[in-house]
């Protein structure tokens, strides 16, 4: 899936390298300065697919005026986010960068005073009509008390939402309630669960018709699906 | 989780490309009592190239027999043990799907905690077409029991596999040892049974070994019912002189003795 989009965005770089040269005949080396802007987003499109790192782009707009008005140009081509943190609080982000999708990412581990990293992590889901994408890890010693936190905050749509991972470590298996992210989520493309019970996910993928990846990993023997089913033929009934 | 409710909710998803159910344990098994019936339209995943599956046998057979995916290329199946393995959908499934009809080599490795299969095109570990096939179990007779089962159930859908390699992981390697003498001769047949168009096998030396005292026990009339295509063995590791090579030299002479049988090499 990603190798397939990969040969598709590479062979629109070689067609528009194509046409370079067939427009100027003598086609040939130059310094980066001398560069038409969308080929220095060809270039820089290639740099930040190659590249994993959530904050790649931030070297780009460091270069010059130009780069960083070539690379703002374009935030949904480049995928530009700001990466959030419990360690990277999202009102400092938006002080300093423009406004762009957020993307929230907390990894716990158990060594971390859990509670209070989900201070920032809860401020920034907050923003729910910013958020674009979202990773949680929780498992640590507190990791019930931040899981509920953190769900609590889940409870409304997210309509921007793209990614979003959850990844609760618990002793006990965390249900999601039918209300989390107000039950839809229609720009949702990546969704992965783990060790989630999750009954009302029937609903949430029904609404996700842009959905590419669904990854339901650890399923636990609990279920969650049965009871909706049994709803849905009511409804073909009435 | 029924495979039929988790079929209706990704029936909406039409650009899904892929999709991974992995579950925690073998009880999360369907209801066999409101078992699949045959119908006649399944429901199509036109963009699904990635099925990644984790469970009991009977979920994916409920599954898979609900679906279509035409442009399926990536398959990582793993089952949990089972001592029998019912399968009729999923043979189905991999004959219906266009792009597994380019497999010809088939791998197998050995592992301490499971078995498994990979079924790709030549020099496949750079391609995205593949089948590969888990079966989570420790001894090695569950293993080669269990392996043979999906083979001879799955594998007579592809006509096209020309090469096999059958080996053992050193990480962790299975308990060659420990399960010595639980492991029946004919086990080692029944898992080569299914590879009926094999024209090269490779073996590592740990299960060379094992292959050949099986071979042993044919009699030379039987010799042709095993890999009846083959033309090649290689061994990793094959001394000159040896039991393992005395033993497929007496295995490519019976052959050869056979009217309608191929010359057969053996290399190192």
């Amino acid at each position: 899936m990603v190798s397939g989009r990969r040969q598709s965005a590479t062979a629109n770089r070689s067609l528009t390298l194509l046409s370079l040269r067939c427009i100027d005949p003598f086609y040939r080396q130059g310094t980066a300065g001398t560069l038409p802007d969308v080929v220095l987003l060809e270039i820089f499109d290639f740099y930040v697919e190659e590249n994993c790192h959530a904050d790649d782009w931030h070297a780009l707009v460091h270069v010059c005026r130009r780069w960083r008005n070539v690379v703002f140009s374009s935030p949904r081509r480049l995928n530009l986010e700001l990466f959030c943190t419990p360690e990277r609080p999202v009102t400092e982000m938006l002080n300093i960068w423009p406004e762009l999708p957020i993307y929230v990412l907390y990894d716990d581990c158990p060594e971390v005073e859990a509670l209070e990293d989900t201070d920032n992590v809860i401020a920034a889901l907050k923003l729910k009509g910013s958020i674009s994408g979202i990773s949680l890890m929780v498992d640590s010693c507190h990791g019930s008390a931040v899981w509920e936190k953190i769900a609590a905050v889940m409870q409304d749509p997210f309509p921007m939402l793209k990614y979003l991972s959850l990844r609760p470590s618990l002793d006990m298996i965390p249900v999601i309630p039918d209300s989390f992210l107000g039950g839809s989520a229609p720009r949702l493309q990546r969704l992965f669960l783990h060790d989630i019970a999750f009954p009302a996910l029937p609903n949430l993928l029904l609404s996700a018709t842009n959905l590419v990846d669904l990854g339901l990993q650890d399923i636990p023997h609990s279920g969650y699906i049965k009871c909706l089913l049994k709803r849905w033929s009511l409804a073909s009934l009435c | 989780m029924s495979p039929e409710a988790m079929v209706t909710c990704i029936s909406v998803l039409t650009r899904l490309e892929s999709l991974s159910l992995q579950f925690q344990s073998p009880r999360s098994r369907p209801d066999r009592t409101d078992r699949f019936l045959p119908q006649l339209t399944r429901t199509l995943l036109p963009a699904l190239t990635c099925l990644d599956f984790k469970g009991v046998a009977e979920y994916l057979e409920d599954l898979v027999a609900r679906i279509d995916v035409p442009l399926l290329e990536t398959t990582f199946i793993t089952f949990f043990n089972q001592l029998v393995f019912d399968i009729v959908q999923f043979p189905n499934l991999i004959y219906r799907t266009e792009r597994f009809t380019v497999f010809d080599q088939a791998d197998v490795v050995l592992d301490s905690y499971s078995i498994n299969i990979t079924l790709s095109p030549n020099g496949g570990s750079m391609n995205s077409i593949k089948l590969e096939l888990a079966i989570k179990c420790r001894k090695i007779d569950w293993q080669l029991s269990a392996l043979a089962q999906v083979c001879n159930l799955c594998l007579p859908t592809l006509s096209s596999l020309e090469r096999l390699s059958i080996c053992d992981s050193q990480y962790p390697p299975p308990d060659w040892q420990d399960d010595s003498h639980d492991i029946e001769h004919t086990q080692w047949l029944e898992l080569l049974h299914p590879f009926a168009t094999v024209k090269g096998l490779y073996l590592s030396k740990e299960v060379a070994l094992r292959v050949a005292s099986a071979l042993q026990e044919l009699s030379e009339e039987r010799v042709t019912e095993v890999l009846p295509a083959l033309q090649d063995i290689f061994v990793d590791g094959l001394e000159p002189s040896g039991l393992v090579q005395e033993v497929f030299h007496k295995f490519v002479t019976a052959r050869g003795r056979q009217v309608s049988s191929l010359p057969v090499a053996i290399h190192s």
